[in-house]
């Protein structure tokens, strides 16, 4: 142990484990591009899993290629890129998902192999910025079917009969999805299936909350680098139960045990940043370079979502989820494929913290008093307009908490080539020294 | 360019300017670092402690330490004016504004990565549209006479001018049009968090040379810039004053 | 800052071999670009004199001196001239002319003149903007591009930081190239983002090893060349797969002579630079003046 480390520490012993089952991800995607489903692209509208009730049909998500093909080949990505803004798709538009079309519109992917291309897209459009063009590309190219549902945005106080017209509009247009794939491409939407899964649903998980609050003890058990690296593993892979196994469980064992022992992400632990939603591109590497002055990155928006929409009770000194709104019918009266969609529409708008009346205001300033944090640091794209706006707002919220922050204009998701890193490397030198840090390792 | 500072008990004994050519910038660094001892009949030995700050710090090889460009700031600031509580330093790369809490640094802005209001484009349009900086600098108030060109975006103002100029508008007005953009520019940058105080705020860097965008600034900003006679010199100065402890 | 290496040398040109006085037809085409300006005369058709200048401010002055300049020494006036069209940015500012005629087309006719037939697409790589050209027939077009207003300042970049980094503007492109590898570009958005970008080059940054003089010169210049890509690539047509042009493609304006520039587009385009007969600046007045 160096005299400037002042916990003791040791890799996450999970980490074998989590990377096996990651190998699964590109697996699915091999798997889905070989059989004879149907592809969707995107098909995140949260609430119905299109895969699990359309039997004839497969995902594969953008982002996650994108992420992929920017991690692994810089070349590759920027002739993608290149692909698609040629037929005048702009750098306004997400890095994840210019790579990932741009290798549609290119025809192959990384290894040469062909594309999938997709039979149908789902977006979940959001409002505020480039996502309202997700679903356009793989339409541009030949005109398969593409449903924006609607996600609208509300910034006044709480109206619950509002709520209620705006949750009507997305039952109705749930409901129009699911009749259109049936028609359009002959199948059947399984309602069996779909209603008898929410009557035996059990309690959503509250691993991610149970994570958060270990992360609030000094020193904090993981840091958010390793956090992140977790999160997506479980939006990735949707493995199945026999695979997973008790991953999470066994997950969150490790890190009480190490919370118990005082066992570190970081040992030379002496100051607490938090980020924001998303993760910036490139977080490794500063996250790393931050250690050297003994600064851990604790709290994202980001990676904590898995948690839900969660708040910082002062008293018990815990995080807590909040529940936004109970479905209006008793699980018992679901019958039909309206009730079921109905039931499980309990969130009226998009993604809450834009717009929710607690979330917006509160959420960011929670986190930074339950993850003790002396600063944050706020990524600023070109692509995400709409998170750009919150994270200005959310500086001045935090400076106004006396959290230190630092913004600085980051990459697109997926594009290397847009951070200016010398120019960030001395934002944060600057960051740290003018809060009295050096370098300790 | 390249600022040297030498300084003995609190005074400045020796200093010197020059461009720095980034290519091959380490050669200028050390030629310029000796012009200023000899001009103060210096020997390199007899200097006890070299600091470096600036976006090329790391290009000062024989530097003992790397000030952060934000406490250079403070440190000169505070040399110049007692009571200084915001510093303003506006370069050819940069603005930055620094805001002091007793003796600690409270809050720092940096420009966002595009040049616009930078001495950089200033000095690149005005030269393309055939004026020195002296001559800029000369400008009144109303040179514009309501001529416009983009303060977003050096590039489109640089664009905006040729299509003036294009258009038969007297060559005066589109400078004076591309000097109002800069001080637009400059404005907002002041205003991104905190604005600086009205009568303390330190004004540092290439930039406040230029009376034409200092005059436009103080009305625009409604700021009453404390300019030291040294101001371009105010990061040399405050990385000496860091280095001595 | 001292702006002597971002200057790119002015020059003119008079043909020996052709007696003007004997001519029935002199043309004259005056192409006033952003940051250049090029006069070019013929006699009968044929290249008799040309000249390269900067711009300036006064468009209506670069004109005059431009065609000053071609004629030289070779005896001829202005007022011999039976024609003078005009054409680029300033084409309006251009005193005497019969004619005020659209970049396009005038380049179209032109980059024929210079390149002959073999070459089909010609890309014009100018001071603030890119232009692609499909010719069909002799010299007829079939689609043009531009670049976006946000695409700005190419040619005008390179001028700006050949000044930054004392490099002078005919060495930055074969020093570029003078790299074991070239390094991944810097930001592609905008020069703006670019330029100071490539100076923080300079600094240490995450990795290990870091970029020597001509690597940040290659960096650099790759990012510019990067910029043109997106423009030339929406002439080529579009089917699914890798943008695929001709072979052969004309390269026209300032940046034609930037081996830095062309030879990575040629590199990431799969393509090779055709060769102009005469300088690949002067396709715009050439044109114009066949257009007499």
């Amino acid at each position: 142990m160096s005299t400037n480390q002042l916990w003791e520490t040791k890799p996450l012993e999970i980490w074998d484990r989590a990377k096996a089952l990651r190998a699964y991800w590109q697996q699915s995607i091999d798997d889905s591009a070989a059989d004879t489903k149907l592809l969707l692209a995107h098909g995140n509208t949260g609430d119905v899993s299109w895969r699990d009730y359309f039997s004839n049909l497969n995902i594969i998500e953008d982002n996650p290629v994108g992420a992929m093909m920017a991690s692994t080949s810089d070349e590759f990505s920027r002739k993608s890129r290149l692909a698609s803004e040629v037929r005048g798709w702009g750098r306004e538009i997400c890095g994840y998902v210019q790579n990932c079309w741009g290798a549609q519109f290119l025809g192959y992917q990384q290894d040469g192999s062909v594309f999938p291309y997709r039979d149908l897209s789902v977006p979940f459009t959001d409002p505020c910025d480039q996502h309202t063009k997700r679903g356009q590309q793989c339409m541009d190219l030949s005109p398969i079917p593409r449903w924006g549902g609607d996600w609208p945005i509300y910034l006044g106080e709480d109206d619950p009969a509002r709520d209620k017209e705006l949750i009507e509009t997305r039952v109705w247009c749930t409901l129009k999805i699911i009749a259109d794939i049936e028609r359009i491409f002959d199948t059947e939407f399984d309602d069996a299936s779909f209603i008898n899964d929410i009557k035996t649903e059990r309690e959503r998980s509250d691993h991610g909350i149970r994570i958060m609050n270990l992360m609030t003890k000094t020193p904090s058990p993981l840091s958010q680098k390793d956090l992140y690296s977790f999160y997506t593993l479980g939006g990735l892979t949707r493995l199945p139960p026999e695979i997973l196994g008790d991953f999470w469980q066994a997950l969150i064992d490790e890190i009480q045990w190490r919370a118990d022992h005082q066992i570190a992400a970081v040992g030379n632990e002496r100051y607490r940043y938090m980020e924001a939603h998303p993760s910036p591109w490139h977080f490794l590497k500063y996250m790393r370079y931050l250690e050297h002055y003994g600064a851990v990155c604790i709290g994202s928006q980001y990676s904590q979502m898995m948690a839900g929409s969660v708040s910082w009770n002062k008293e018990t000194k815990e995080f807590e989820r909040r529940v936004i709104r109970k479905p209006e019918k008793d699980v018992e009266n679901v019958k039909t494929r309206e009730d079921a969609v109905r039931y499980v529409l309990t969130e009226a708008r998009g993604h809450r913290f834009k717009d929710d009346e607690y979330f917006r205001k509160n959420e960011i300033t929670d986190f930074a008093e339950g993850f003790g944090v002396q600063g944050a640091i706020l990524a600023l794209w070109r692509g995400g307009v709409g998170c750009t706006l919150t994270r200005k707002e959310q500086g001045l919220r935090l400076s106004k908490m006396g959290v230190r922050v630092l913004h600085y204009e980051g990459s697109q998701p997926g594009d290397r080539t847009d951070l200016d890193e010398k120019r960030f490397l001395d934002q944060i030198d600057e960051w740290m020294e003018c809060q009295g840090l050096q370098k300790i390792s | 360019m390249i600022k040297v500072a030498v300084m003995r008990d609190g005074q400045v004994v020796a200093k010197a300017a020059g461009e720095a050519g980034c290519i091959g910038r380490e050669e200028n660094i050390n030629k310029l670092y000796k012009e200023a001892l000899d001009a103060a009949g210096l020997q390199e030995s007899e200097i006890e402690k070299v600091a470096a700050t600036g976006i090329g710090k790391f290009s000062v090889k024989f530097a003992a330490d790397y000030i952060t460009d934000a406490i250079a700031e403070a440190k000169a600031a505070r040399f110049f004016f007692q009571g200084a509580t915001d510093v303003v330093d506006i370069g050819a790369d940069k603005t930055h504004v620094v805001s002091l809490d007793g003796d600690k640094i409270k809050e720092t802005v940096l420009n966002q990565k595009c040049m616009a209001g930078l001495g950089l484009a200033l000095d690149v349009i005005s030269h393309r549209l055939g004026y020195t900086l002296d001559e800029i600098s000369q400008f009144k108030a109303d040179a514009a006479q309501g001529t416009i060109v983009n303060d977003g975006c050096p590039v489109f103002a640089e664009l905006d001018s040729f299509e003036e100029l294009n258009q038969g508008t007297p060559k005066e007005q589109v400078m004076g049009a591309v000097i109002q953009s800069v001080v637009v520019r400059l404005n907002s940058i002041l205003r991104e968090k905190e604005m600086p105080a009205k009568d303390t705020t330190v004004l540092l860097g290439g930039v406040s040379r230029n009376k034409a965008v200092v005059e436009g600034l103080k009305a625009r900003s409604g700021l009453n810039f404390l300019i030291p006679e040294d101001a371009v010199y105010g990061g040399a100065i405050g990385c000496a004053l860091a280095a001595a402890g | 800052m001292k702006y002597e290496y971002g200057l790119w040398p002015e020059s003119n040109w008079q043909s020996g071999g052709i007696d003007w006085r004997k001519a029935k037809k002199i043309s004259a085409g005056v192409d006033v670009g952003t940051t250049s300006t090029q006069a070019a005369v013929l006699c009968d058709g044929e290249l008799f004199a040309w000249s390269n200048i900067r711009s300036g401010i006064d468009f209506g002055y670069a004109a005059k001196a431009a065609l000053e300049q071609a004629l030289g020494a070779s005896g001829m006036k202005a007022g011999d001239i039976h024609q003078i069209a005009a054409t680029g940015f300033g084409r309006k500012n251009v005193e005497g002319a019969a004619q005020r005629l659209d970049d396009i087309q005038c380049h179209g006719k032109g980059a024929r003149y210079l390149f002959g037939k073999e070459v089909k697409t010609v890309v014009d790589l100018g001071g603030q903007t890119v232009k692609t050209i499909r010719l069909y027939s002799w010299d007829r077009v079939a689609d043009f591009k531009l670049s976006d207003k946000c695409a700005a300042g190419f040619g005008r970049s390179i001028e700006v930081m050949c000044n930054v980094f004392h490099v002078p503007i005919t060495e930055i492109g074969s020093k570029s190239l003078d790299v074991e590898k070239d390094p991944e570009p810097s930001s592609t958005t905008c020069y703006n983002f670019a330029n100071p970008e490539a100076v923080g080059l300079l600094r240490p940054g995450y990795r290990e090893k870091d970029f020597n003089d001509n690597e940040i010169l290659a960096s650099y210049l790759f990012t510019i060349a990067w910029r043109a890509l997106s423009t030339i690539g929406k002439i080529a047509p579009l089917d699914i797969g890798d943008i695929k042009l001709e072979e052969k493609v004309g390269f026209t304006g300032g940046l034609a002579k930037n081996p830095g520039i062309t030879k990575r587009i040629e590199r990431e385009l799969d393509i090779t630079a055709a060769t102009p007969k005469y300088d690949p600046m002067l396709a715009g007045a050439i044109g114009a003046a066949l257009l007499q």
